[in-house]
């Protein structure tokens, strides 16, 4: 399946919001794994000891782990990466 | 033979209105061309311009002006300044030439618009004015910027002072799309107010403010060359004060207002990103004569309050808004920049020495506990060897308004957002509620634009690769930058930074 949904995914702590790739199928846990390489560690600290969430930008509350991107996102939605 | 007195023929000889006979009046000033407000002729007739220049005068001094600026290259091209310049004070020189030298040519045909279409007999003769000064600025700094040429220190870099505007750079496409909309696709009337916006408060920040820093790190060529285009910009701007005036007089104060609006919003956006990485990051330390901020606040803030002020106008609404971006915009777009020096083509400096942090902190109180943590991980990584860990390796969602990437405040005080909107069936994405707001007031104009990321992403640039990317901004290995000091800046941090 190919990676055609575009994310805007604004990582906690980092300056800008970026673009993500991912396939329709994946879920929020996935997605997390997907964009931290490409942040943390490099532009934010790592945080080992807490775990990393998604919700939408502007929305206090987080979606569920397993949850896939074509269920909860529309193409281009805006969420941020959290640490909890 | 005795000369009259120009006061005692000026107003009747550029007085160039007549009640046409054979033709329809929008035949000679066509609406989308002149005037969209459509006010009527005797409202016009009362321009009344408060720069008055005969073209005898007019030649005198821009020739005494030309010859001072270039008896100062003259008099010091055998100096070895640039060669021993510090690298930070030539990226400004790099990015200021391939970023303005090129607009001010565009901008000599924003002038000859109002030199043909302006209604008011005064307006066309300072619109026509207007656009042979536009020419000086051009051929002036296209030929300071060429003499870098010919000194062997990034010469490939100083060449874009030669073509920039006409590449697809990022930096250049933001450029474009900001004065292609205040300056080239409207009416004489709602070009004149969008560009006295720029002169009026912007410009004095490339060309006064940026002088001082000029003159401060020695460098006296181009503090002469930039000060002798200011001079210019104060005349211009005064074509498009008096449009406000007759505006506002005939009860258009609402669409004046929203011009002046977007210009600044759309003025601010473009200097930020460009005066203000090289006041605040690129500048020596030793040589700033102020921060980014307070010449804001000293050349923009306090000239759009005298100017437009006096006009009976209001500030923007979204003056708040501005405020706070002025304490912080312009870092995340440095640190953007310096991450990817590739897609530019100067070198940029760090800027992020112990010292320069603590002037940083200074000049902006939270910087070290927002855009700092963003640095210190940046630091550590370059401290331990990590160079893969210090380049963007996914693209930042790119704003449809100002063509920037969309940004915001990192670290504690975490606020980045995504002012998206979705309009006939396509998201697009804004940097600000401001940049949407633009959007909103003529979709039209707006909404077939496709910025880099789109070209990118829809196959318009190929192959899709770093390469491909690159080689479509026009960049190479010679005229790509790098950071400005081969990241030696990171040595004066103590040891303890380091991770290994």
């Amino acid at each position: 399946m190919a990676a055609d949904f575009p994310v805007a995914v604004a990582v906690q702590g980092d300056y800008e919001t970026r673009l993500m790739m991912v396939e329709p199928e994946t879920t929020m846990d996935e997605l997390c794994a997907a964009v931290a390489p490409f942040v943390v560690g490099r532009f934010v600290p790592e945080h080992p000891d807490k775990t990393m969430r998604i919700r939408h930008q502007n929305r206090p509350e987080l979606i569920p782990r397993d949850a896939r991107v074509r269920d909860v996102l529309v193409p281009w939605d805006p969420v941020e990466l959290l640490f909890v | 033979m005795a000369l009259l007195e120009r006061s005692r023929w000026y107003d009747m000889a550029r007085s160039t209105n007549w009640t046409p006979t054979y033709v329809q009046e929008e035949d000679i000033f066509p609406p989308d061309m002149s005037d969209v407000f459509g006010l009527g002729m005797d409202v016009w007739d009362q321009y009344d311009e408060p720069y008055k220049v005969s073209f005898r005068d007019y030649v005198r001094v821009q020739r005494e002006k030309d010859t001072a600026a270039y008896a100062v290259k003259e008099a010091l091209s055998r100096s070895d300044y640039y060669d021993k310049a510090e690298p930070g004070w030539m990226t400004i020189l790099k990015s200021h030439y391939g970023g303005v030298v090129t607009v001010e040519f565009a901008s000599a045909s924003t002038q000859a618009r109002m030199g043909r279409f302006g209604k008011g007999g005064g307006m066309r003769n300072m619109g026509a004015f207007g656009s042979l000064d536009e020419i000086r600025h051009t051929q002036t700094q296209l030929v300071f910027a060429h003499e870098h040429l010919q000194r062997g220190r990034d010469p490939e870099q100083f060449a874009w002072a030669q073509y920039g505007n006409r590449t697809n750079n990022w930096v250049n496409l933001s450029v474009r799309h900001t004065f292609e909309d205040i300056e080239h696709t409207r009416c004489a009337a709602a070009t004149a107010i969008m560009t006295s916006v720029f002169e009026v408060t912007f410009t004095n920040l490339q060309f006064i403010a940026l002088a001082a820093d000029a003159t401060k790190a020695g460098d006296h060529v181009f503090a002469q060359l930039i000060q002798s285009i200011q001079s210019d910009e104060a005349r211009h701007a005064q074509i498009g004060m008096e449009v406000m005036r007759l505006m506002i007089r005939a009860g258009r104060k609402a669409e004046v207002q929203k011009l002046v609006d977007i210009s600044f919003w759309r003025n601010w956006r473009a200097f930020a990103a460009l005066t203000g990485l090289a006041m605040d990051y690129y500048t020596p330390l030793e040589r700033r004569e102020h921060s980014f901020k307070e010449f804001m606040e000293e050349w923009v803030i306090a000239q759009f309050d005298r100017s437009l002020g006096d006009l009976g106008l209001e500030r923007p609404w979204y003056w708040d808004i501005f405020l706070d971006e002025l304490k912080w915009f312009h870092h995340g777009q440095h640190l953007g920049v310096w991450l990817l020096p590739n897609t530019v083509w100067w070198n940029p400096p760090a800027g992020v020495t112990p010292a320069e942090r603590d002037w940083l902190e200074q000049q902006y109180p939270g910087w070290n506990e927002t855009f700092g943590r963003c640095w210190d991980v940046i630091t550590k990584n370059v401290l331990d060897g990590n160079r893969e860990k210090i380049q963007l390796e996914i693209f930042p969602i790119i704003c449809h308004m100002s063509n920037l990437a969309i940004t915001g405040i990192p670290g504690d005080r975490f606020r980045v957002r995504d002012y998206y909107l979705d309009y006939e069936g396509r998201r697009y994405h804004f940097g600000s509620e401001v940049d949407r707001w633009i959007f909103l007031q003529e979709p039209a104009r707006y909404k077939d634009y496709r910025n880099i990321l789109d070209r990118y992403l829809d196959g318009t640039i190929q192959p899709p690769t770093n390469e491909g990317f690159l080689q479509y901004m026009a960049l190479d290995e010679k005229s790509w930058g790098r950071d400005a000091h081969d990241y030696q800046w990171a040595d004066k941090f103590p040891r303890e930074h380091r991770t290994s």
